[in-house]
């Protein structure tokens, strides 16, 4: 196989550096204008929502949410989605494979936890820079991993007061973060340039958005029962979810990656050495 | 208790039951179904303790004040060391 060029990398680091820096600006944007709800419709990433409104937002965010609820369900079945088919992907669920599970539950759930007590506004959120930790369990170790993602979301919920009917949103829609990066791109490796430019795009930036939308539409969907106000879903939350997610997986989960993805591949951990793809 | 937190445990031991059933039929997943279940129910009894021990503020989130910050940032971290010793575990594990 041949190296990729030097111009292909200044590409790749160049595409990352712009991705970086945009939501280094938009903290800065966030930080100047004010953190608090009632600032939130002046900020640069609330733009698109205030612009295009709730009714859009809802219908973009009913699709994304029954894809993704199907997706859940079909992974979970051992089963996954290749070239407009849906094929079997059997995966062992072995000692291994739910270690994994549990492992990843731990270390997010407890990273996501353990900055719980410093809230950013206190009944709303709180800095989470356990995030980083998603997108990876779900390059590394597929399904296992994602639903370790989704548990752990669980269990910082129930310990950091954000537990209720929303969190089955929150669950699947962590899944997702996981779910989008270990499903869409195709080198897993952190060590190409195509695969950085991969991981920037659907670790990044889609799997922030699906999973912000994801949760908004849930939480709409049940303002009567949760209580949260719609123009708060869209005009604080979503692009909240959006920035708080982006912002650690930008910049934190590539060199994560990059560590932890030639150890895991060489003890046979990573998840395309553990399952069984049926056509 | 309210009926939402009673649908919440009802899925909980939904799955837990499942991968009970799962086990006695020898169907694989059996073991993934109850650590879900079995992981879902604990989160469910730390959202008790803390309820009954007032650790949650009225308006969401954590009771600020109070000593329920600083142990969940303290239980946090012991959990996410319980995940390392787990990950050293089943990487050691798989060397051999």
């Amino acid at each position: 196989m041949s190296r990729p060029g030097t111009a292909l990398w200044s590409i790749s680091i160049a595409i990352a550096i712009l991705f970086i820096a945009l939501f280094i600006f938009i903290a800065y944007d966030i930080v100047s204008k004010g953190i608090s709800p009632d600032a939130a419709g002046k900020w640069l990433i609330t733009q698109p929502f205030v612009v295009l409104g709730r009714d859009f937002w809802f219908a973009i965010g009913g699709m994304l949410w029954v894809i993704g609820t199907i997706m859940f369900f079909l992974e979970i079945s051992g089963r996954t989605v290749s070239g407009f088919r849906i094929i079997r992907q059997e995966l062992r669920w072995d000692a291994v494979d739910v270690s994994i599970t549990a492992l990843c539950a731990a270390l997010y759930g407890g990273a996501l936890a353990a900055t719980g007590g410093i809230p950013i506004i206190p009944g709303f959120t709180w800095v989470r820079p356990g995030n980083a930790l998603a997108p990876l369990f779900g390059i590394l170790f597929g399904v296992p991993g994602a639903l370790g993602v989704a548990i752990g979301n669980f269990i910082a919920d129930a310990l950091t007061g954000y537990l209720s009917i929303g969190s089955i949103g929150g669950f699947i829609g962590n899944f997702i973060i996981a779910w989008v990066p270990y499903k869409f791109m195709k080198d897993h490796s952190f060590r190409t340039p195509r695969s950085l430019i991969e991981y920037y795009l659907w670790g990044g930036i889609i799997g922030s958005i699906w999973v912000s939308i994801y949760i908004s539409w849930w939480l709409d969907l049940l303002e009567p029962v949760i209580g949260l106000p719609r123009a708060l879903i869209w005009g604080w939350f979503a692009p909240w979810v959006i920035f708080n997610n982006s912002i650690v997986t930008l910049t934190i989960t590539p060199i994560l990656g990059y560590i932890l993805y030639q150890p895991i591949k060489m003890r046979g951990l990573y998840w395309k050495d553990r399952v069984i793809i049926k056509r | 208790m309210n009926q939402y937190e009673v649908l919440l445990i009802s899925i909980g031991l939904a799955v837990l039951i499942a991968g009970a059933a799962m086990a006695f039929m020898r169907v694989r997943g059996w073991l993934a179904a109850l650590s879900v279940g079995g992981l879902w129910l604990f989160g469910m009894a730390l959202y008790a303790v803390y309820k009954y021990s007032g650790f949650y503020s009225p308006t969401g989130g954590l009771a600020q004040g109070t000593i329920a910050p600083a142990m969940t940032t303290a239980l946090g971290f012991l959990i996410f060391l319980v995940g390392v010793g787990i990950f050293v575990y089943v990487y050691r594990r798989i060397r051999r």
